[in-house]
Formats: structure tokens, C-alpha cells, sequence
């Protein structure tokens, strides 16, 4: 990961900059009108979206960037049922799923409000970082 | 309904909050699977290098973004000039 960073460091300009945008090691929630009814399993995501943490950290540690700016979002994904939000999770995500008691819980709530809205809520960290040593010609 | 993904748009606004026009800027995104962000700022953007080691992801970029260019390669075997990019995008890639 760092050396993802190096690399980027090594072709940007001196006044450009990096982005990098990653969840959180936040559970993504599954929601229903709003209201979490269970989270996602997502194998080893948080450790993957800690380890990019720790690499933008390393990688100013090193003195190769300096944050200029961070965001925070949530990235929201709905579906119209609980199947097909379910298999979008399992096709899409690496190492997702929605277990089946979550979705026995999303289907009830489903059915008691009709019309609710149905998502998956991730937290994101957006990040502008600017690049500190000239990158080496 | 097919799926839909951040229908309010906070990605978007995030970006924008980071980087407030890609007019006239060399992008280099990263990660970029089948271009979910890639179509939200190419329009916009000078040129944008593409690339992502999964070539199945990468081989449903949209080909009517013509100011892209796609590259199944990590970043750490891209061959750029040094200095050569205004702003490199790791979308979810780090």
C-alpha cells in the first residue's frame, strides 16, 4: 500500500495532489427507513480499509505528502428488495454478504412499512493529500 | 428499481470538496473497476489513465468515455513519466 503511495508520489506533479477514498473499518449497516437492521459481513474489509489508513500515515511519515483536506460521506446503496440487495452485496463486494438472520429482520421491517427504503450504509473517508519532496526527476 | 448507488450524490460532493474542477487536469485513477467514478468526472477532465489489475473489471469501462484510456496494470508497474499526472485517484485502492 505504501508502495502504491511512492509510486503515485513518484508521478505527480509538485502541484497536483493524491486522493485517495476508502471506507471506514466502520460494519457497513443494513437499513431500513433509516433504521439499521444488521450490518454487512465483509470478510476482511475493515482490516483492509484500516491497513489504507496506516499506509496514507506511513506515507506521511516519510515525508513523501501532508493532508491538505478530509471528507467524510456515507455511500448509500439501495435496493427494492432484501434478494436483490443481498445478491448485489454477494456479486459485487470482495468477500460480502448480508447473513440470512439480517435478512429475515430487513424482510419483516419490510413488511410492517411498506415503501420504506432499503440500503447499505458505508462510511467513507475522502482524503486530499499534497505531495512535500520533489519527486525525483 | 435496478440497485442504486449513492443516488444523493455525497461521493460526488466529496470529490468536488477535494478536487473543485478536473478541467484541464491528467488524471491517473486507480482502481477504477468498471469505471463507477471514473464517468462521474471524466467528462471534465484534460485526460484520464485509467487502470486496475483486474482486466475483467477494466473490460467494462465504458467505451464512450473517449478522453479515457484503460490499462489493466498496477500502479506499481506503470510506466509514467515522472510528474506527468495532476492528480492520482485511488478509489477504494489503497
Amino acid at each position: 500500500m505504501v508502495d502504491a503511495l511512492r509510486s503515485a508520489h513518484r508521478i505527480v506533479h509538485p502541484d497536483g495532489c493524491v486522493i485517495d477514498l476508502h471506507p471506514t473499518s466502520d460494519r457497513p449497516t443494513v437499513e431500513v427507513g433509516g433504521r439499521v437492521v444488521g450490518h454487512v459481513a465483509s470478510g476482511d474489509g475493515p482490516i483492509r480499509h484500516a491497513g489504507a489508513a496506516i499506509a496514507i500515515a506511513n506515507a506521511i511519515d516519510e515525508g513523501l505528502f501532508a493532508v491538505e483536506r478530509r471528507e467524510r460521506f456515507c455511500f448509500h446503496t439501495y435496493g427494492e428488495s432484501h434478494t436483490e440487495l443481498a445478491d448485489h452485496i454477494r456479486t459485487t463486494w470482495k468477500n460480502g454478504a448480508i447473513d440470512a438472520p439480517t435478512l429475515q429482520r430487513a424482510r419483516t421491517a419490510l413488511r410492517s412499512e411498506p415503501g420504506a427504503s432499503l440500503r447499505v450504509t458505508e462510511r467513507v473517508v475522502a482524503t486530499r493529500l499534497h505531495p512535500v519532496l520533489s519527486p525525483s526527476p | 428499481m435496478a440497485i442504486l448507488e449513492d443516488p444523493e450524490r455525497y461521493e460526488v460532493r466529496a470529490l468536488t470538496a477535494l478536487v473543485p474542477s478536473f478541467a484541464g487536469l491528467r488524471v491517473v485513477e486507480v482502481g477504477c473497476g468498471d469505471g463507477r467514478l471514473t464517468r462521474r468526472y471524466a467528462s471534465r477532465a484534460a485526460s484520464v489513465l485509467a487502470i486496475d489489475p483486474d482486466r475483467t473489471a477494466i473490460a467494462s469501462l465504458p467505451r464512450r468515455l473517449k478522453n479515457v484510456e484503460a490499462r489493466a496494470v498496477p500502479i506499481e508497474e506503470l510506466s509514467l513519466p515522472p510528474q506527468s499526472a495532476d492528480v492520482v485517484l485511488f478509489a477504494c485502492s489503497l
